[in-house]
């Protein structure tokens, strides 16, 4: 028989003395979406990771979904990634190419180091939150950015990275890629308090062991 | 277009009530969707008085139209607001928890 996930939930929650608008409060929602999750059948492992770590309440154990590989959860990078992975080097990329050549070149000049990849602000920033909720030590110290995507473009997920305070400590160094040629994109994105560097795309492995090394 | 379940009075004390509530929310939920942007979806349905087919067509994609139940959380709050509308939710439903006072910008507090 197939587990209903939102009602398992609200039943677990319950049980636990949660009422809806102490999760309103925690999940800093409105009552509709807390319904609206009760209602599901499915809810996203990440969504119930988040849960559990606001809570205290150990959902995935008591809903059996404690196995990454039992959802597997797309979560908008180029490879099917399990919830709990991490990296020290985040691409934020929507071009394939450039993203293939990117990892070409990081491979040679930062042969240890984990890169993952993201296709627009927008997954890279849910990751981030989800790191930063659940796992702080394992957010990156390095994110490359580009500026032009689709969803979430960078200037965007800059605004976002501000407003969410994903990086209390400034720990992360943000360098942005672009081929734009335009002066006054650039001045703009130099000046950037968040941005550590401008790099021009494509880039090469001299830049990269530089930043690196 | 829909017809309004709601009378003038109780739409501008909604409207009223969700730009303070736009004011006071976390400008984001904990899994980083933005309130603000919510809100200002809410009020437009509301105010415009928006159709469930205006709604589908503004807010999903050719892609998601063919989904069930598509993870677009802009059409499913403007979906809320409609809904209110049609007098199927409450005006708490819609409000956000809102930020403590000592949180909140001292520009946007108001002196009574």
């Amino acid at each position: 028989m197939v587990l209903h996930h939102g009602k398992a939930l609200q039943q677990m929650l319950s049980e636990k003395g949660v009422t809806v608008e102490q999760l309103m409060t925690l999940l800093k929602c409105n009552r509709a979406a807390v319904q609206r999750l009760y209602r599901q059948s499915a809810i996203d492992q990440s969504i119930l990771r988040t849960i559990e770590s606001l809570t205290g309440i150990q959902l995935l154990k008591l809903m059996g979904t404690d196995n990454p590989a039992d959802t597997g959860t797309q979560t908008g990078t180029d490879e099917r990634m399990s919830e709990g992975e991490f990296a020290e080097v985040f691409l934020v990329e929507d071009s394939e190419l450039d993203a293939h050549i990117f990892k070409l070149t990081f491979e040679k000049a930062a042969k240890a180091r984990k890169l993952l990849v993201f296709l627009n602000g927008k997954s890279a920033i849910d990751k981030l939150l989800e790191l930063f909720i659940n796992s702080p030590e394992h957010l990156p110290s390095h994110i490359f950015l580009d500026l032009k995507m689709p969803v979430m473009d960078g200037a965007q997920f800059l605004e976002n990275f501000y407003r969410l305070n994903l990086d209390p400590d400034h720990k992360i160094k943000i360098h942005v890629l672009t081929s734009s040629v335009f002066y006054s994109e650039r001045q703009t994105f130099t000046r950037h308090p968040l941005v550590t560097s401008f790099i021009s795309k494509p880039v090469n492995t001299a830049i990269i062991s530089s930043i690196f090394n | 277009m829909d017809k309004i379940y709601r009378t003038a009075d109780e739409v501008k004390d909604m409207l009223e009530q969700l730009a303070s509530n736009k004011l006071l929310c976390f400008p984001f939920d904990a899994f980083g969707s933005d309130n603000v942007a919510k809100i200002d979806t809410m009020r437009d349905v509301i105010q415009m008085n928006r159709s469930e087919a205006w709604i589908n067509s503004k807010f999903l994609t050719d892609q998601e139209l063919l989904l069930n139940e598509p993870d677009n959380e802009l059409w499913q709050v403007a979906l809320d607001a409609r809904s209110w509308l049609n007098g199927k939710f409450e005006v708490s439903d819609l409000l956000f928890p809102e930020r403590p006072t000592s949180d909140v910008h001292p520009a946007k507090k108001t002196n009574t």
